[in-house]
């Protein structure tokens, strides 16, 4: 699986971006699926960039690093690792939507959110929609960095 | 991102082309704006040439939206394809704002 491992801003996503579509050309996805690919690492990327390393000690070395490839079972995978302090973005509310806890608040919120008209649209949580509806993400923590894994199987209505 | 406008009757086309990512997006919400000031209160937003959108175009959009309508103006979107179709889809935009296949069909409009 390939690696590429850059300084965690914004003028890193453009080589991210190439390499992953190299990569993701190389394991022969389709035109829609590397489509959804690029969006979802750069909404993956911007969540890393702009939140990863906003409570972390000064001097830590404000690094993320992008493995992709296809699994095992063929089918590709995006891996972003930061080592900030431990944050999981995916979880929660899409386990168990129904629970009342904060989490499933907010997912709640987003869903009106979708319904809403010009008035009440409010422009947050975007991202980590796009992020869920485009690809299949998993969160870890490992060796004290945040992994989240995201994988792109076939699209049945493809 | 690169614009083009053409004046059509009451409405201003305004066909954007390139990439609406985290790095391009303000440009639009600016020109938008520059739209407004030069007294275009109805656009049409021709997003053919469009091959990508991320939710930093969304919010981009949703916030030139809401100033053009506070202005007593709106904004219509047309010739939407490929990733820019889909994001718009899922993201409740098709429900949100008036999306129209053609330019001439969001040119029709009232």
């Amino acid at each position: 699986m390939a690696a590429l491992r850059l300084p965690a801003c914004e003028e890193s996503l453009a080589a991210f971006r190439q390499f992953a579509l190299a990569e993701g050309a190389r394991a022969g996805l389709a035109q829609d699926t590397l489509n959804r690919v690029e969006l979802v690492l750069e909404e993956a990327l911007v969540n890393v960039i702009r939140h990863a390393y906003a409570a972390a000690p000064a001097g830590c070395e404000r690094q993320v690093e992008l493995s992709c490839g296809a699994d095992a079972d063929g089918v590709f995978r995006l891996s972003l690792t930061d080592w900030g302090p431990p944050f999981d973005p995916v979880g929660g509310a899409f386990a168990r939507p129904d629970d009342g806890s904060p989490e499933a608040e907010l997912e709640v919120e987003l869903e009106a959110n979708l319904e809403a008209d010009l008035d009440h649209r409010e422009p947050g949580g975007m991202g980590l929609f796009l992020i869920r509806t485009m690809s299949q993400p998993a969160y870890a923590r490992k060796d004290g960095a945040n992994v989240l894994t995201l994988r792109f199987p076939p699209q049945a209505d493809a | 991102m690169e614009f083009t406008e053409t004046k059509e009757g009451a409405f201003l086309v305004l066909a954007v082309a390139g990439r609406m990512d985290t790095l391009t997006a303000p440009e639009f919400e600016t020109r938008c704006a520059a739209c407004l000031e030069a007294g275009n209160k109805r656009l049409v937003v021709d997003l053919a040439g469009l091959e990508y959108i991320s939710s930093a175009g969304l919010r981009s959009i949703l916030s030139a939206a809401k100033k053009l309508k506070a202005a007593g103006g709106d904004m219509a979107f047309c010739a939407l394809t490929g990733i820019v179709a889909e994001v718009f889809a899922v993201s409740g935009f098709n429900k949100l704002l008036p999306v129209l296949p053609t330019r001439e069909q969001a040119l029709a409009r009232a």
